[in-house]
């Protein structure tokens, strides 16, 4: 087990002051002080080579994890071991062997080249000289920035500082890496870049990872499990391909009719289709249907009968959609 | 840290200071005119009414040597004292530190320890106009061992201010600006320091209470001792006042430190 969280709890201590000048006044010598629970109890495992995305909505308390595993912050209460360290304590031997991938905040020297910003790094890890001129220029060309090397951090575009930033991050092999928002702010040839590359990373080197991000492509390419957090709690942690299983009472029928009157018909029966489910009409010709598991069949046989049919297809309600529900209490398991 | 990467470091820091060429050479020379041009006048004025060719054991060419050398070696001693410690605490980039292996604030000191060295070449550099433009005043008794003396009190004294301010940064741990101590903090070493006037014009009685301070051995002895007018005893009593601060500053930091990091939220991401 790389990671072995029990039973995690966070409060945060927010000072609270009321509106106004009178209020500004009062906080001169009286302040008001508010708990504010991050993480109420959370168990988690990971293990080598697994990447967990970790998903919830902003202030659900993924960050505040991710912090404290990676020792930046201290918990209120509980356990957690990451490499077999307390992270919190932050032995060296710790900090050498993990990695933490900020999209929101830049973790190299902005007034020097990437190239000056690694030889840093070098000596901060202990990096022999000839791994470290093999793996820079493998990461490098990986990520395209070859020509980037050289110039100041400030002056490149975020795509390519964020590609530079992985090169800091994963110039020492770190055996757990941490990613906070890896594509946040990229276009989507970057982002596809990043993702790709950070697959590559995980099949060749099997460092556990956890990952974090809003957008639910990173989540899907990524990661095999899931973690949702809600209020500081975890609501599901298992494969992202039984979550439609085991949280989506519905499937999704679409059909595509046939005829030059499938426009008519759709409008002739609309109220029947209506019974069946929430309605979609997509185009002249094609309609989804939104229908309760336990209806599918009957429903899938009554279109089958009354409609001259072109295609016909059953899916799953979209995990993204069964994701922002539950982050955001839509369903209780 | 190994020497390494102390090295290491602080080459990175020098390169990130002489990276913008215009703000460099205005931070050499500009500041140093000025502090040179007020006090030209103001001694000037002073020696002029009062009608003497020296006060309290200066020349007037003297004077205004002393008035060039202690901002400059102010600079050297305090170098990174614009709060920048405080500021990676309440702006979260203090996190990056934590995450590598290495000690925040051993890196906090090779930012400051690089500024020393770019104004030590100040030093180097002012000097020269000086000696070029009006020679070597006749109550200064520059040598190589003054010179030796000087650098070693300054490394001492670089050391401590580095200690209290980075102990009076750190108390944005728990409050969000800190702003006003580093300015108290910048004028109590000014005034007490001597760069505002020799602490020879100050009264005697306020001279036996501050010396056990650790104020006048930051600024006022070494230009004192680089001018030849300060003893081999006043040198090492400096010295060892300095590692007495030297050393409850470690503890008082690494106390604060401890309690700091327990409660830092990693503001920004």
């Amino acid at each position: 087990m790389i990671i072995d969280v029990k039973n995690l709890k966070k409060d945060f201590k927010v000072h609270v002051k009321e509106p106004g000048l009178i209020g500004s006044v009062k906080s001169l010598f009286v302040r008001n002080w508010q708990n504010k629970p991050a993480l109420n109890g959370v168990n988690l495992q990971v293990d080598a080579g697994e990447i967990v995305g970790l998903v919830g909505a902003n202030g659900a308390g993924k960050t505040t994890l991710v912090k404290i595993l990676a020792g930046i912050i201290h918990p209120t209460s509980g356990e957690a071991k990451v490499l077999g360290h307390i992270p919190w304590k932050r032995e060296n031997e710790f900090r050498k062997r993990i990695a933490l991938i900020m999209g929101q905040k830049a973790q190299l020297w902005w007034d020097l080249p990437a190239a000056d910003c690694f030889l840093l790094l070098r000596e901060i890890y202990r990096i022999p000289q000839i791994d470290f001129e093999n793996r820079l220029n493998r990461l490098a060309v990986i990520l395209d920035v070859q020509e980037q090397l050289k110039i100041q951090i400030r002056r490149l575009s975020l795509g390519e500082r964020m590609k530079m930033e992985l090169i800091a991050a994963l110039l020492h092999e770190p055996k757990v890496v941490y990613l906070d928002e890896p594509t946040i702010g990229l276009d989507l040839t970057s982002q596809q870049a990043i993702r790709k590359f950070i697959l590559d990373f995980q099949k060749e080197k099997n460092p556990a990872m956890i990952l974090t991000s809003h957008y639910m492509e990173d989540i899907k390419s990524l990661c095999k499990r899931i973690v949702i957090i809600r209020n500081g709690e975890f609501v599901y942690d298992g494969p992202l391909t039984k979550i439609s299983e085991l949280y989506s009472n519905h499937k999704l029928i679409r059909v595509e009719l046939t005829g030059y009157d499938s426009r008519e018909l759709i409008e002739r029966n609309k109220e029947s289709l209506e019974k069946m489910g929430d309605l979609q009409v997509l185009s002249e010709s094609e309609i989804k249907i939104k229908v309760a598991k336990s209806d599918v069949a009957m429903a899938a046989a009554s279109i089958l009968e009354h409609f001259s049919v072109h295609d016909f297809n059953i899916e799953d309600e979209g995990i993204d959609t069964i994701i922002e529900k539950l982050q955001n209490n839509g369903i209780t398991q | 840290m190994t020497a390494r990467l102390y090295l290491s470091a602080l080459s990175l820091e020098i390169r990130k200071l002489i990276s913008y060429r215009v703000e460099f050479w205005i931070r050499i020379f500009l500041s140093v005119i000025i502090h040179v041009t007020i006090a030209y006048f103001i001694w000037s004025a002073l020696f002029f009414y009062n009608g003497v060719t020296e006060m309290k054991g200066y020349s007037f060419l003297g004077i205004v040597l002393y008035s060039l050398l202690a901002p400059v070696i102010a600079n050297i001693i305090r170098a990174h004292d614009n709060g920048n410690i405080a500021q990676d605490i309440y702006e979260g980039t203090l996190t990056r530190y934590l995450i590598y292996p290495i000690s925040f604030l051993g890196m906090k000191f090779v930012q400051h320890s690089a500024l020393s060295i770019f104004f030590l070449f100040q030093l180097f550099l002012v000097s020269v106009v000086f000696w070029i433009g009006f020679g070597i005043p006749s109550d200064v008794n520059l040598s190589f061992f003054t010179l030796f003396q000087c650098i070693v009190i300054c490394v001492f004294a670089s050391v401590v201010h580095f200690l209290i301010a980075s102990f009076l940064e750190q108390v944005a741990f728990w409050a969000d600006n800190v702003w006003s101590l580093n300015v108290a903090l910048r004028f109590t070493v000014h005034f007490l320091g001597g760069v505002m006037i020799p602490l020879s014009f100050f009264p005697d009685w306020a001279l036996s209470i501050i010396k056990f301070t650790p104020f006048p051995y930051l600024i006022y002895l070494p230009v004192q001792t680089l001018l030849g007018k300060s003893n081999t005893h006043d040198w090492a009593v400096g010295i060892l006042v300095l590692t007495f601060w030297l050393a409850a500053l470690t503890f008082m930091n690494k106390a604060i430190w401890k309690r700091g990091t327990r409660i830092y939220t990693g503001v920004g991401i």
